[in-house]
């Protein structure tokens, strides 16, 4: 229903509308107090399509200025598709006339219905608009664990430091272990 | 409307009409140029019916009507007076243009 009043919105010095689709809810955007007159005045508007109809003339459009200055317009779309619009004096008749085509066929087609309305994200007036946030980047330390070797050193990166674990020499590993006793720093 | 030869003459002037009738109160055609004698019919049943769709809808309409269809001429209907006059034009001439070269002309001649 929204879309369709969005569509309708488009169609420049339309003031209101009733649409009346057989097998389909009919469409008024006219004020509460003039809903009744033109769903009394549907049936006599169907007589002139009739009328049109029996001697053979393809009469589907009537233009009824009004005495305050406004049109009533009448698109007979076929037997069971009419709009009724009240327009200011000054419209487009062929783009209007096309504008309900297309929307008539729409609400044919239920197309209105399987659409999903969106809203609007409504901004706060006088607030500037701040340009999206940057999106964030997690930062990643490299693991402890990370063994990689640098002329034959393998070596660990800590927080951008290279920490070398080198491997102990033939000797040293021939070698039992002496324990070193160290005195004020010193090796005794 | 009691068409007299120099409105006539005027509206036969304007480029894009095709023909002119005139219908008294009664629906008895007065003068026309439209052989077609179904039309004449639609034009009394159009002033007569929108007396009554002007009651229903509860909007005050300004005594003229303009149809259009999309293979058939263009059709003016002014309603004063109790008496009607017609106005055919080309189909692709502007209605709506030459609807209002009509009401001047009547306002100048009646």
């Amino acid at each position: 229903m929204n879309k369709v009043l969005q569509d309708l919105s488009r169609i420049k010095a339309l003031k209101h509308a009733y649409l009346d689709i057989e097998g389909h809810d009919s469409i008024s955007t006219f004020p509460d107090e003039k809903r009744a007159p033109i769903k009394k005045a549907r049936q006599i508007i169907d007589q002139y399509y009739m009328a049109a109809q029996s001697i053979e003339k393809s009469y589907d459009e009537m233009i009824f200025p009004l005495a305050d200055g406004d049109n009533l317009i009448i698109f007979f779309f076929d037997e069971t598709t009419i709009a009724i619009l009240l327009t200011e004096e000054k419209i487009n008749l062929p783009m209007a006339h096309m504008a309900l085509k297309v929307i008539m066929q729409r609400i044919k087609s239920g197309e209105y219905q399987t659409q999903a309305i969106e809203p609007v994200p409504q901004k706060p007036k006088g607030q500037a608009t701040l340009p999206p946030a940057p999106k964030k980047v997690p930062i990643t330390e490299p693991e402890e664990t990370t063994l990689l070797k640098e002329d034959n050193r393998s070596f660990t990166m800590y927080r951008g430091q290279k920490v070398y674990h080198d491997p102990p020499s033939e000797k040293e590993k021939a070698a039992p272990k002496k324990k070193k006793m160290m005195y004020r720093g010193q090796e005794m | 409307m009691d068409l007299n030869k120099e409105l006539l003459h005027d509206i036969q002037k304007i480029p894009g009409i095709s023909s002119i009738s005139s219908i008294d109160e009664y629906g008895e055609l007065l003068y026309s140029t439209e052989a077609n004698a179904d039309i004449t019919s639609f034009i009394s049943f159009v002033a007569g019916m929108n007396e009554t769709l002007e009651e229903d809808i509860q909007l005050k309409l300004a005594k003229k009507t303009i149809i259009r269809g999309p293979k058939d001429n263009n059709l003016i209907i002014f309603n004063t007076q109790g008496s009607i006059l017609a106005v055919q034009t080309t189909r692709k001439s502007p209605a709506l243009g030459i609807s209002k070269m009509l009401e001047f002309l009547l306002r100048e001649h009646l």
